[in-house]
Order: structure tokens, then sequence, then C-alpha cells
């Protein structure tokens, strides 16, 4: 009976092999989650505000019990980035549009980028940014009350405007490289091209992070 | 006997200089230390890149690795560590595609456990910057400054903000949050002019001075067996024996390599382009030129994923691919300013 209450979100059957998200998220926490339990975590749970909210108070225990605990300093900075990830996915609304169009246009039979991982993230991206983004056009309502998130939306919106100019490809998970060439040439300079002082610091690991070596 | 019981006092001499050697070291070491703790003020861009260079080249640390480009989030589980010369880290993917890079200096090599796929090369990239923040040729300072912006706290450390701000409308600003003891960037963000966020990287998490074992990763690089290895070849060229040229230079960017990629590593039809690359010390900027292809050369065009531009263009019989972390605008004056010489 519970259960009702409690599966507001989709939870596909069996895709939790270990344990409740609750477990699984405080070995995330714990930095004990293994790849595949990661994988079924943000599949199910990701866009669960109860998620969030727990994550957010494990790393607040945690860092109590450790004894480093400024909670303001640390419900505050969570807050914060909620408000600039929210301010983002309502900037995403106003380029909803461009996609519809472009997947009625046929994108999808011709399955170009099929083997390319990024496209298959992308789609799971773009559906999960999607049902948040209406989601919370519906429960905030398209006026934005905070201030950050209409200004985003306006930065966004000059950015489309200009796009005639040079084509520019919009879909809900950004702004992003349409063809998979061109990924072959951002991996190529991100790897051999990524000459800067920060490269050492933080470029290769971001890199290493978010790359993931597309394409091969 | 008595001979053997002197000798220790003879050997003395020896002894003398030994830690006169490690006062000598100790005071060269002392300037550079003496910096970090107490001037909180006034340091320089140079200053501050310094700082964060070394203090990834003086500690041992764990974490966990956010990065936020556009719309998507990507997470890594980091491991790091260093004896002052050299330099092991691994980045296994939380994220998309599972993926293990170890580093140990240039060397590099990426799992890709799935497939059984392993690729090994040499990043020269990673070793340039150190040596030209010290020397003269160093011109980070002419076009940008930093900012100091108090303290924050990231992933449980305290952090000083800083910002670094462009001179010019050439390229982007960055925030860099740099953990107030050691220096480690914890937190880096890059912003356009308006301040907004174009993509960022963050540790969730972070365990400084955490026990990481050199030649446990070491072993780790070298087990390959049940992969199938590929090693990635760049061959050195010049833009002038690949018959280019810029007509001007971009304000800022110097050249800083150039080369093709060897025949094994093209994987794409018709690929070896030439690659070209510009720094100005913080953002790049590759020109990738290659013969063009009807085929697979549509439409020129420009697209963004976080804070990564690039513009292609053809350039007569030749199809030029710009990509950096820099504004359009800049892209657009590299490609306009690129000239067959032949």
């Amino acid at each position: 009976m519970n259960a009702v209450s409690h599966s507001v979100h989709p939870t596909p059957p069996g895709s939790m092999s270990s344990g409740s998200p609750g477990e699984a998220l405080s070995a995330l926490v714990d930095g004990e989650l293994s790849l595949m339990e990661w994988e079924a975590l943000q599949k199910s749970s990701l866009e669960d505000p109860a998620w969030l909210s727990d994550w957010q108070s494990f790393h607040l225990v945690g860092e109590v019990l450790r004894g480093e605990s400024r909670p303001q300093a640390v419900s505050q900075s969570s807050q914060e980035f909620l408000a600039a990830l929210n301010a983002r996915l309502r900037a995403e609304t106003v380029l909803q549009p461009a996609v519809v169009a472009a997947v009625d246009q046929g994108l999808r039979p011709a399955a170009a980028n099929e083997p390319v991982f990024l496209w298959k993230m992308a789609a799971g991206f773009a559906s999960l940014v999607a049902v948040v983004a209406v989601s919370w056009s519906l429960v905030a309502g398209v006026d934005a009350t905070s201030s950050e998130g209409a200004q985003m939306a306006q930065a966004a919106a000059p950015e489309a405007a200009a796009a005639p100019a040079t084509l520019v490809v919009q879909t809900t998970q950004g702004q992003v490289l349409r063809d998979a060439r061109l990924e072959a040439l951002l991996a190529e300079h991100r790897q051999y091209g990524g000459m800067s002082a920060l490269q050492m610091p933080a470029g290769f690991l971001r890199n290493a992070t978010y790359d993931a070596a597309p394409g091969r | 006997m008595t001979h053997a019981m002197y000798r220790p006092y003879v050997v003395p001499a020896g002894w003398v200089r030994l830690p006169a050697l490690f006062a000598l070291a100790f005071f060269l070491w002392m300037p550079a230390q003496a910096q970090t703790p107490g001037a909180t003020s006034s340091r320089s861009v140079t200053e501050w890149l310094t700082r964060m260079h070394e203090a990834s080249r003086q500690r041992a640390y764990t974490g966990t690795l956010v990065v936020s480009a556009g719309s998507s989030l990507s997470a890594s589980r980091i491991w790091h560590v260093c004896d002052g010369v050299q330099q092991m880290e691994r980045v296994d993917t939380l994220t998309g595609a599972p993926r293990s890079t170890i580093r140990h200096n240039s060397d590099v090599i990426t799992f890709a456990p799935e497939s059984k796929t392993a690729w090994v090369d040499r990043r020269e990239s990673l070793g340039v910057f150190p040596e030209l923040l010290r020397t003269p040729s160093n011109a980070i300072a002419d076009f940008y400054t930093a900012q100091e912006k108090g303290v924050e706290r990231v992933a449980g450390h305290l952090a000083h903000v800083v910002d670094i701000v462009p001179r010019d409308p050439l390229r982007y600003g960055y925030r860099i949050w740099s953990e107030k003891k050691t220096g480690l960037v914890v937190k880096l963000q890059t912003v356009n002019d308006k301040g907004d966020v174009l993509e960022q990287t963050a540790f969730s998490e972070l365990q400084l001075d955490a026990p990481v074992r050199m030649d446990k990763l070491k072993r780790l690089m070298g087990a390959t067996k049940g992969y199938d290895v590929h090693k990635l070849v760049l061959k050195k060229t010049t833009p002038e024996a690949e018959g280019w040229r810029l007509k001007e230079p971009v304000p800022g960017f110097q050249p800083m390599s150039c080369h093709t990629r060897g025949v094994d590593s093209a994987k794409t039809a018709g690929a070896a382009p030439m690659q070209w690359v510009f720094s100005d010390g913080l953002a790049s900027v590759s020109l990738f030129v290659e013969p063009f292809d009807v085929q697979h050369h549509g439409a020129e065009q420009s697209a963004v994923t976080g804070a990564t531009h690039s513009l292609t263009r053809r350039v007569g019989s030749h199809w030029v691919s710009a990509l950096g972390e820099v504004p359009p605008v800049t892209l657009a004056r590299f490609v306009a300013s690129l000239e067959r010489i032949r």
C-alpha cells in the first residue's frame, strides 16, 4: 500500500539489483557504488526530488560526523547548484520547439548516430531533461520567479535567434556538435590540443571524465 | 681496531656537506612555500597558476569529480599520486561508457572494459605548461588578470575563489576554487563576458593526502592482458610543410604544435587531417585541415558544446574545422586568417 505513495517516479523492476535507492545512494556517498549500480540508480532515481534531498542530507550527516560541519554552507551551496540546474532546465524549454521539428523531419529512421555512444547518452539525457523540464514548468509556471532563471533564459534566446547566420544545432540536451566527424575532431582537440596551464591540474581529469573517448 | 674506530671521524668531511646541501635545498624551497599561506591578496595570475600546478605535483588525493557542460553531467572517480617527479593518475568514469584512464606523466592508457580495447598514447601537452609558466615567453598576464573573490567551501574544503578575467573579447574567463592550504584546483568554471557559466568541473568529494600507491597504479597500467591494444601515433609536421600559414596572428594565441595522425590510427575514412594547435596559455584552439570531400563534409556550420565552439569552412579545395574553448569570434578570426601558400 505504501508503495503507492512512494513510487511517484517509475522504477523499472529489477533495475536495482542491490538494495533500495536509499542504500545505493548511501553507497554512492561512500564511494562504494559499483558502475552497474550507479547506472541503475541513475536510471531510476535521479529525477526524484526525495533522492536529491537524501543526497544532500547524507553529505550533511557525513560532514557533521567528520566534524567539518558548516551545515548552512553545505545546504546553501547545494541549493545554489539546484537553482542553477533548474534555471538551466528552464532555459531548455525555450529551445524545445526546434527539437520537435528536427525529430519530425525523420532523423529517427536514419539512425546515423546509432553507433556513437554520445548520442545514446544524449537520447537518455534528452528524455530525462524533457520530463524534468515539463514537470518543472508545470510546477513553477512559465513565469520564472528566480531572476537568475529569467536571466539565463534571456541569454539563451539571442543565441538561438542568431542561428540563421551559421547553423547551430539545438537539442534538449543543449546545443551539441551534430555529426560524428566533428565529435572525433573534438576528442582529438581535447587530447592533443588541450594546451592550457590548467591542463595538468584540471583539464586532463575533466577530459577523461567528460569525453570518455567518444567515437572510439 | 683503532683505525676502524676513528673511521667515523674521518668520514665527516662528507657528512658535513650533506646537511649543508639540505639547508641549501630548504632555503631554495622556502620562498615558494612562504608565499602560500601568508599572502592571501594580490597574487598575480601567473603566481596563482603556478601555485595550482605545484599543488597537483606534491599531493596524493582521491575524489569524485563532476563535470557539467551544457546540460550534461558526467562524473568520475579520481586517484592521483605524485612523488615530486613522477605523476600518476587514474580516472574511472561513473557515467557514460565505462572507461578507465591511467596516466603516468605524459603516457596515457585508456581501457574500455566492455569492448576489451585499450588505447596507448602520449600527451605531450601535459608537459608543456609547467615549464612555460616560468619562462619569459609566458604572456598569460598580458591577456588575463586575476582577482581574488574571497573564500568558499568545496567538497568540504575551504578554497580561495579566484577570477581569471580576460582583457579582450577573444577569450573566456575562468573562476577557479583553489584549496586554501595546498592550492589544489577543486572547482573550475568557464564563464563568458556576461558571467554565464558555460562549463564547470568540481570535486563533489575529495580526500587529500590519501594513501594512493604508485606501484599499484603502475601495475594496472601494464595490465593489458586480454585487451586489444591500439597505439595512437602522431606524426610531427609544420604548417609550412603542409602548405598553410596565418595571414595575421590572432592576438595572444601562439602556435604550439602541428601534427597529422599516423595511418594506423586514422579510423574515419579520408582522415589524417593536419592538426595545428594554438594556445594563449589558458584557452586553446585546434585547426584541422583536410582535403574537401563531398561525401563527408556537408554544410558549413558552427556549433557549441559547453565552452567548446566549433566552426567549419571550405577553403578552396580544403575543409577547415576550428575547435576551441573560445568565443566563436575567435574561431572566425582564425579561419579568416588561414591561407594556402602553395
